[in-house]
């Protein structure tokens, strides 16, 4: 019996086209019939006729009707992306990968740290735990970016998040900052790290960003008494196929597409090169 | 499953036969090697001696075809086919294609259809390459699974051992007068296979080692020889990739269409530069030496991990390929050495 194409991309509209920075814009898609997706897992997005790049979408995994990812322009796929108008057919496939175990974030007090565009999945993440805000905890989003402008959801962080409910506290940094326009703090993501009010050895720490925030994010954790089994990290690595067939994504014994994105920091911590 | 004998010549006889209405591939000389090529008129065809130049997986995933297209076309199923004269590294090879494009949960169609449409006749190989190292992998060359059918040569006739309950029917449909193997005929068959095996123990004398090369390969951390082999001598040609007949590595190309794309699928180098780097441009493995380490780790030690086995049969194509005359079997000798201090 013929089995079915993995690598055949669902047609789906673009939308909306939200400019989040100069660099970064969010893509509101409607979602394939039956589609749904867990926070931290990922999709494959292809513009047809010039290529395909994975994404962790951004939305709530609670929407059934859209699908948000939020892309910044680095690369060929980005950059097309970046041109594209609402009206315009995408190809999407998955979702893929390891979601969030919410499941052993229950009763916790949960740390959220992002950088840059890595704020993207864990917007995904942090609806979802709003989402069910009783089932844990304190939730501290701690958030960094070069510069004021590089943030991305500036109205969530700035005006709607840190009102949801007092459990939750945001905590927002600037690499730097050249006037005085930013009245917040300025310093790496790390920084907001100091004096967190949270029980650490029931607390559990989800990190995404670039490499090298998630490594001096990682070791800041491991100082202030985190696990390495209580550290969740969302990898990144060139995810061609999604389904552990194509190698382009392998950490080691691992694959990010099958056995990640997400992986607690013990998993991994002694594979090579992991700080790409 | 089951041992049976038959003349030679009644054999080809047979299989040319079949070949008038079924896609029949079997090995012919092509300059100092063996190719495959489809059999229809009766010619010259190698049942024996050694694996063709090219590796197996060419009959299972393509260099570069068509995967999916916007707007999509339906799939078809692929035609039925033997291939005769498979040898034991090209069969063991496919054990850890199988377990990449088969039997995951996510199944690669194309290679799902053309493997369970593929009749699987292997041989021994009685003529082993210099390159060939099979042996030091404590691997034989000879088939002992993953065949529907094996031949071996007894004098002027093949011993045929069904391995599937297709090998049966297959055989059933040559409509050979098989005669019943005698434990003279076993024991001659196992007196040669032990003489294969010496002329690989004296091709690979100087290539001897201790440990198993998944151990070599784990414990080797940043070794010299990764930077010798890997930085200076080679070339990234990614021969080795091309002719290994287990790397399966691929990238996709999508190609705009008038209304739509077209997605081709093409096999991928881990030694090529890009094949890690993601779209910031950040990538794990730099150096080209650290790449060519990276070839060797998921070969012996992350798919070793997985499946309990080396991801190399040691059929030789990388050494014979390779533009930088870099030798696997040196390389992996070096290194032991070097662990060993």
């Amino acid at each position: 019996m013929a089995k079915i194409n993995p690598y055949q991309p669902y047609q789906v509209e673009l939308l909306k086209v939200t400019e989040e920075s100069p660099l970064i814009k969010t893509f509101t898609m409607a979602a394939p019939p039956n589609f749904h997706f867990l926070a931290g897992q990922f999709v494959e997005i292809s513009v047809p006729g010039k290529g395909e790049a994975p994404f962790t979408p951004s939305s709530s995994p609670y929407e059934t009707n859209y699908i948000e990812v939020s892309v910044a322009k680095v690369g060929g796929v980005t950059e097309t992306l970046h041109s594209l108008k609402p009206g315009t057919i995408l190809g999407l496939r998955g979702p893929f990968g390891k979601d969030y175990p919410l499941e052993k974030f229950m009763g916790k007090d949960i740390l959220l740290v992002g950088g840059g565009v890595g704020l993207a999945p864990l917007r995904s993440l942090f609806l979802s735990l709003v989402h069910e805000l009783q089932r844990f905890n304190k939730i501290r989003f701690c958030c960094g970016s070069r510069t004021p402008q590089d943030f991305i959801y500036k109205e969530h962080l700035f005006n709607l998040w840190p009102k949801i409910d007092p459990k939750v506290c945001m905590r927002i940094t600037v690499d730097r900052c050249d006037d005085n326009s930013w009245k917040g703090q300025v310093g790496v993501v790390t920084k907001t790290l100091d004096n967190l009010d949270l029980e650490i050895k029931n607390s559990v720490a989800v990190v995404c960003g670039p490499p090298i925030m998630m490594k001096f994010t990682t070791f800041k954790l491991l100082e202030l008494g985190y696990r390495p089994e209580n550290i969740y990290l969302s990898m990144e690595r060139m995810m061609v196929c999604g389904l552990g067939h194509c190698q382009h994504c392998g950490i080691g014994k691992y694959l990010v597409c099958k056995d990640g994105p997400v992986f607690t920091y013990q998993e991994i911590k002694d594979e090579p090169e992991i700080w790409a | 499953m089951a041992y049976y004998k038959v003349k030679t010549e009644a054999w080809l006889d047979a299989i040319f036969l079949q070949a008038q209405e079924k896609a029949i591939y079997g090995l012919k000389r092509s300059g100092q090697g063996l190719v495959y090529q489809r059999l229809r008129e009766k010619t010259d065809v190698v049942l024996f001696e050694t694996r063709p130049t090219e590796p197996i997986k060419l009959f299972f995933y393509f260099p570069s075809e068509l995967t999916a297209a916007l707007p999509e076309k339906p799939f078809q199923e692929e035609e039925k086919r033997v291939l005769l004269g498979v040898k034991a590294c090209d069969l063991e090879a496919l054990k850890t294609a199988d377990f990449v494009y088969r039997l995951g949960d996510a199944v690669e169609p194309r290679y799902y259809s053309r493997r369970n449409n593929t009749l699987l006749i292997g041989s021994d190989c009685t003529r082993p390459n210099p390159t060939c190292f099979c042996n030091l992998h404590g691997r034989y060359c000879y088939p002992q699974e993953y065949f529907d059918i094996n031949l071996s040569p007894l004098n002027k006739e093949v011993m045929i051992e069904t391995g599937t309950p297709r090998g049966d029917e297959f055989l059933a449909e040559l409509n050979l007068n098989l005669a019943e193997v005698t434990e003279t005929d076993l024991n001659l068959r196992d007196k040669n296979r032990r003489g294969y095996l010496e002329k690989l123990k004296t091709i690979n004398a100087s290539f001897e080692h201790q440990k198993p090369y998944s151990e070599i390969v784990r414990k080797s951390g940043d070794a010299a020889a990764w930077k010798k082999y890997g930085q200076e001598m080679c070339v990234q040609c990614h021969a080795c990739n091309l002719g290994c007949p287990t790397c399966y590595c691929f990238s996709f190309s999508d190609l705009p269409e008038k209304s739509g794309m077209k997605r081709y699928k093409s096999w991928d180098s881990c030694l090529a530069g890009s094949f890690a780097r993601m779209a910031s441009g950040a990538t794990p493995r730099h150096s080209r030496w650290e790449r060519f380490r990276y070839h060797y780790y998921h070969k012996f030690d992350y798919l070793n991990t997985i499946l309990g086995f080396d991801a190399c049969t040691g059929c030789g194509r990388c050494i014979e390929g390779c533009l930088g005359r870099i030798d696997k079997r040196q390389v992996l000798s070096d290194l032991e050495k070097e662990i060993n201090g």
